[in-house]
This record gives structure tokens, sequence and C-alpha cells, in this order.
């Protein structure tokens, strides 16, 4: 693939134009916002394993608009994934069964992460392990990588010494895991929260007590379905993550019960589409939101929801993001 | 090998749907005004076209191309579920959008002479846009096609494209024109038949179902014929960027990685099929029955 960043170089890729800059010098609208110190243009960012490693987005979308991006899950060895049939469509929805394919550390580092070192925007890197050994040794090793702006954690996989027991949904081993990584990390510590949890509020205070800068919430919520011709569960993993618009009040609710819980930011995502549903995340106390299986149908999505929270922003005469953050009114 | 000269890379595109029409039972020929796509697709490449404008269904539909001229491209559709339901109901004039031109199509052999095409059911749009490109090859002297599909209706669709720059042998498994029975049975009759003037100068070009796929696979391996097969996969980005679309292949020694830290040796890899796809050499397909 061939992308320059050189504006003089006529090379095949015509570079996208910048709107978001464009109306930031025009206006005195201010979208940025402050996570784990990390400073965000605007608070739209594209989320885990959507967005591969930004190579493929690139192509429709000038990766300097996002306030961040957040790599593909990445491990310390690479990794297959699951067999096909990987996804599925539900109702305004997909399950997914991807099974964390990724590269691996190292062709991450060499292959990967200078593309997106090109680009002025955040780089999140997206990371999981199988142990505990497996979570820290990778911290510790990304941390040492220039280029990566912050970790985010995802917690929602199984510890193969503990029978496959889910990291996540348990506080005490979420606190134990989080803790963990915290000692081997200075990189800004976000931890993706697993929404397949009972009370989430609970999990959510053991990771900030464990030391994680901000929280993500949240991960996709566990589906199936199933073929009723063939009798057979229409992804080969059997069960898979529902994203989309379908969890939307699911991941808000979640949301909100974490904003309350918490004292750290939280980055809420969950079948964003649209500027509307970005900005509900938003009111109820989300400080950023991250843009998933939006992308995969729209590549472009991150111009118009930002251009759609500058419009409402606008409109409502107001112009610090900040005054918009939380400002929920309650019955 | 004969590719496409320089990598073109994909857009969302603003169409004009020009017609969309039934051409059998359930099966429709659709065609849309995007000078940027047809322009620059390769046969074998194919769409991702939106199919709402609302959330449900959500993702957009991958389709392969069936043709282009310099200004507008053409797709062939089975209705076959809740997206392809509501395209059937599509009137020319209407906004179509699409990402496009996408994945790595057919390649030509340096030196091939000699085409065949074989096609199960709708399996033969991809296959039309090549025989397209083919006729415009002076040194390829024979084109094939053989279509094959379980009735008649399946197969008629191929009239509404006649005349074709090609010999055209159909097979219906009931029997209701052409060969009664497989059309792959009747593929590997031409071929013993014809098997000593072919060698070192065809190739096969395929795009069907599973089980066509490995007959026709396991018949070039036998006559030694190079193939390359289309396939079909469910996606959700159709850009590279999900992972959806996985397909497990045989992992070539240039590029190992994923996986061999972790089994010491690789059994396989899987690829994309949106982007190291739609097309792949037979012989780097790993099916699920090995």
């Amino acid at each position: 693939m061939y992308i320059s960043l050189d504006p003089l170089d006529p090379g095949p890729l015509e570079p996208c134009i910048n709107i978001m800059n464009k109306h930031a010098q025009q206006t005195d609208i201010d979208l940025s916002v402050t996570i784990a110190g990390i400073r965000l243009k605007n608070p739209v960012m594209a989320a885990s394993g959507t967005c591969g490693y930004g190579e493929e987005l690139a192509l429709f979308l000038d990766l300097n608009c996002l306030g961040a991006l957040v790599t593909k899950g990445v491990s310390l060895h690479p990794s297959q994934g699951n067999p096909p049939p990987r996804i599925v469509e539900t109702p305004s929805g997909m399950l997914n069964a991807i099974g964390l394919q990724n590269v691996g550390l190292e062709e991450f580092a060499t292959k990967k992460l200078p593309f997106l070192r090109q680009f002025q925007t955040p780089v999140i890197v997206n990371c999981y392990g199988k142990s505990t050994e497996e979570y820290t040794e990778l911290c510790s090793r990304l941390s040492a990588i220039e280029g990566i702006t912050g970790l985010e954690v995802n917690i929602s996989c199984p510890n193969v010494k503990e029978g496959g027991i889910c990291f996540g949904t348990d506080p005490a081993r979420a606190h134990a895991l989080v803790r963990a990584v915290r000692r081997v990390t200075g990189l800004p510590l976000i931890v993706k929260l697993s929404p397949n949890v009972t009370d989430i509020a609970l999990i959510a205070r053991s990771v900030e007590d464990a030391g994680a800068d901000a929280l993500s919430v949240t991960n996709t919520f566990t589906g199936m379905a199933v073929d009723i011709q063939t009798c057979r569960p229409k992804l080969a993993n059997i069960t898979g993550g529902l994203s989309g618009p379908a969890i939307r009040p699911l991941s808000l609710r979640m949301v909100w019960e974490t904003v309350k819980a918490v004292s750290i930011p939280v980055i809420g995502l969950g079948g964003i589409m649209a500027a509307e549903d970005a900005l509900q995340y938003l009111i109820t106390g989300a400080r950023a939101v991250q843009i998933g299986t939006a992308l995969l149908v729209h590549p472009d999505a991150p111009l118009n929801i930002i251009a759609g929270i500058e419009e409402y922003m606008r409109a409502r005469r107001c112009s610090s993001i900040n005054d918009i953050i939380g400002c929920l009114k309650l019955p | 090998m004969v590719m496409k000269e320089e990598t073109v890379l994909p857009r969302i595109h603003d169409a004009e749907l020009l017609y969309n029409r039934a051409v059998a039972p359930g099966l429709f020929r659709m065609r849309v005004h995007c000078a940027a796509v047809a322009r620059q697709a390769w046969p074998g490449q194919f769409i991702m076209l939106q199919v709402s404008d609302h959330t449900d269904p959500l993702l957009r539909r991958p389709f392969s191309l069936c043709g282009t001229d310099g200004e507008t491209l053409e797709i062939l559709y089975r209705v076959a579920g809740r997206g392809t339901s509501i395209m059937a109901a599509w009137k020319a004039q209407q906004a179509v959008h699409l990402i496009g031109p996408l994945g790595k199509g057919f390649s030509i052999p340096d030196g091939m002479k000699t085409a065949f095409l074989v096609a199960g059911g709708i399996g033969i749009a991809p296959l039309l846009f090549l025989l397209q490109h083919l006729d415009t090859q002076q040194q390829v002297t024979g084109k094939n096609i053989f279509l094959g599909g379980k009735t008649g209706d399946d197969i008629r669709v191929l009239e509404d494209f006649r005349p074709l720059p090609a010999d055209i042998f159909i097979a219906a498994e009931d029997g209701a024109a052409g060969f009664h029975g497989l059309v792959t049975d009747l593929f590997t009759g031409h071929i013993e038949q014809h098997a000593h003037q072919y060698l070192h100068q065809a190739a096969i070009f395929s795009c069907g179902p599973l089980a066509m796929a490995q007959a026709v696979t396991a018949i070039a391996a036998r006559y030694g014929l190079a193939c390359q097969l289309s396939l079909e996969a469910t996606m959700a980005c159709g850009i590279g960027a999900c992972l959806g679309c996985a397909v497990k292949t045989r992992p070539c020694a240039a590029d190992d990685h994923a996986g061999a830290h972790e089994r010491g040796s690789l059994a396989f890899q899987y690829k994309r099929v949106c982007a190291e796809g739609p097309v792949f050499n037979s012989r780097e397909l790993v099916w699920e029955q090995e």
C-alpha cells in the first residue's frame, strides 16, 4: 500500500480533506478532552478491532481527524484466531468471534506501528494475554516502544491458568491483573471492561483501586445465533460478541453505572452510529467515545459524528465539550 | 502473469442506479453509474453495497462485479436474504452507496491460450467480467464457459448476456437444460477428452458453491492445470479491517507469521477473503475436510 504524508507527493492516495481542523480554526468551539493524561483534540476515537492497525481505515478517513485510534488487540505471540464463520449479522447488530487474531507484538512493533506513527493522532494499543504473566510481559515490552501513547488492556479474556475463568468478570481477579500491569507500565493505562457481569460498578471500582487511569465501557455482549435449517450455531465458535446499535442502550446504562462508581474518566462505546448516539454517552458522563461497528459499515463515520457534535454545541451556544460531558439532568 | 498494472485504492462512492431487472426467477441484474469504479475495476474484484439507510440490516453486502464499461458497472445477484430482498425493489435513478473496487482479482497466467470458466449458479458473475477482459486478449484463443445449476432457471441467466465470446457448456441437476447432472462432471469429461491439447497452456477460473470449488480443485490438480477460485464469504467491512471473512490457506514460507511461534510449525494460515482474495490459487486453499 502506498501512503504518503508529504503534501507535495502526488501519490495515488488523494489526501482526505481534514474538515475537522478547518472547522476548529473557524470556530471557537473546543472539542478537546484529556483522558489519563492524553490530550485528544476531540472525544471521538476509533475502537479496537474495527480499524485494524489503521492502514485500511486511512484509505477512507484522515486518521488525523480522530481523537485517538485504538489498535486491534495485540498479544505477546501471533494468534490465528477462530475458524470461520466468524461473523453473523443480527437485528441492528452483529456477532463476531474473530478470536483475537493478530500479528503479535514483534510484527506489530516493526511492521504496523511505524505506519501509525506518521499521524499526530494518539495511538492507544489494545492488548491482552492468557495469563497474568503474559499481560505483564506484553505491557512492559509495549511500554518500551516509542510511538505508543497509551495502553487499553482488554480484560475480557479467559485465564488459561485458572481454567479459563475470565479476568474481567471477577472483581478480585480484575484487581489483581490491573495491579500487576500497573507495576510494569508508566503509560496511561485504560482498562476495557466486559459487560458480561452482574454489577459493572463493582468491577469498575476494583480496577480503579488497582491503578487504572481510565475505563472503556464496554466490550461486546456475549450472544448467539442459530441456523434453523441446519440446526447449527451460525458462528463456528458457537457464541460471539454482540456489537452495533442493538447494544447501545445496554452499554449506555453500564456507562451510567460506571461514572457514578468511579472518579477516573470513562470512555463510552457500544453501538454509536451518529452524533446523537455519541452525545448520549457524553451527556451521561463519558469523557470520550469510541466508534466501532459503525466504522465497518461507514469507514468515514467519525467525520459525521465529530461534525454533528460540533453542530449540536453551536446550536446550544456551548463553547467547550466539557460543558456537555456529564450534564445529564435527573428527574 | 498479467495482473492489474497499478493498485487502485477503494473509495466510498454515491452512484446512480440505471436498471435493476429480473433475468430469471429471483435473479437480478443491476447496473449503476459509477465511473470511478468502472474505469479502474479488474475482473474478480467486488463492491460493498449499502442496502439500508437505517441500522437494520446493518452491514453492507459484497457483490462481485460482472462487467463494466467506461462509466457504469454491473452486478448479478440472487435474492437470498433480507439485504437482497431490499435490493430487488430498487428502481432506476435512485442513489446507491457503495465502496469499491475491493479485493484482488484474477490474474492471467503467462502464455495462457485456453481459459475454462467454471461456474455454479450466480458464481457466473465474476467470470462474465473476466470473459469481457479475455475477449480483448488476442493470445487467448479458447474461451469456454461451463455453467451448472440445480434447475434450468439457474442457467437461464446466461441467456441475458448472449451473445458471449465463448463456447458455452451447460449442466442442470434436474435435467432441464444441457447436460443432466453436475457441471463438474461435464467439465471433467471435457478435460479428459482434450487433456493432451491443453497442458501448459490452459487455466481454470471458477466460482461456485464449496462442493463445486473442491471438485474443480481436484480436476485442476489431476491435470496439472492452473486454477483460480473466487470465494464467497460473509463479510462485515469488506475492506480488510475486521478479519471476519477468514479462509484457511497453506502457509507459504515467504509470509510465515501468525501462529508460527505458538505451534512451532504452521499447519495453516488464515487470510482475508476481502483483502488477500476473493480470488485465490486453488493450491493455496485448505479445505476443512483435510
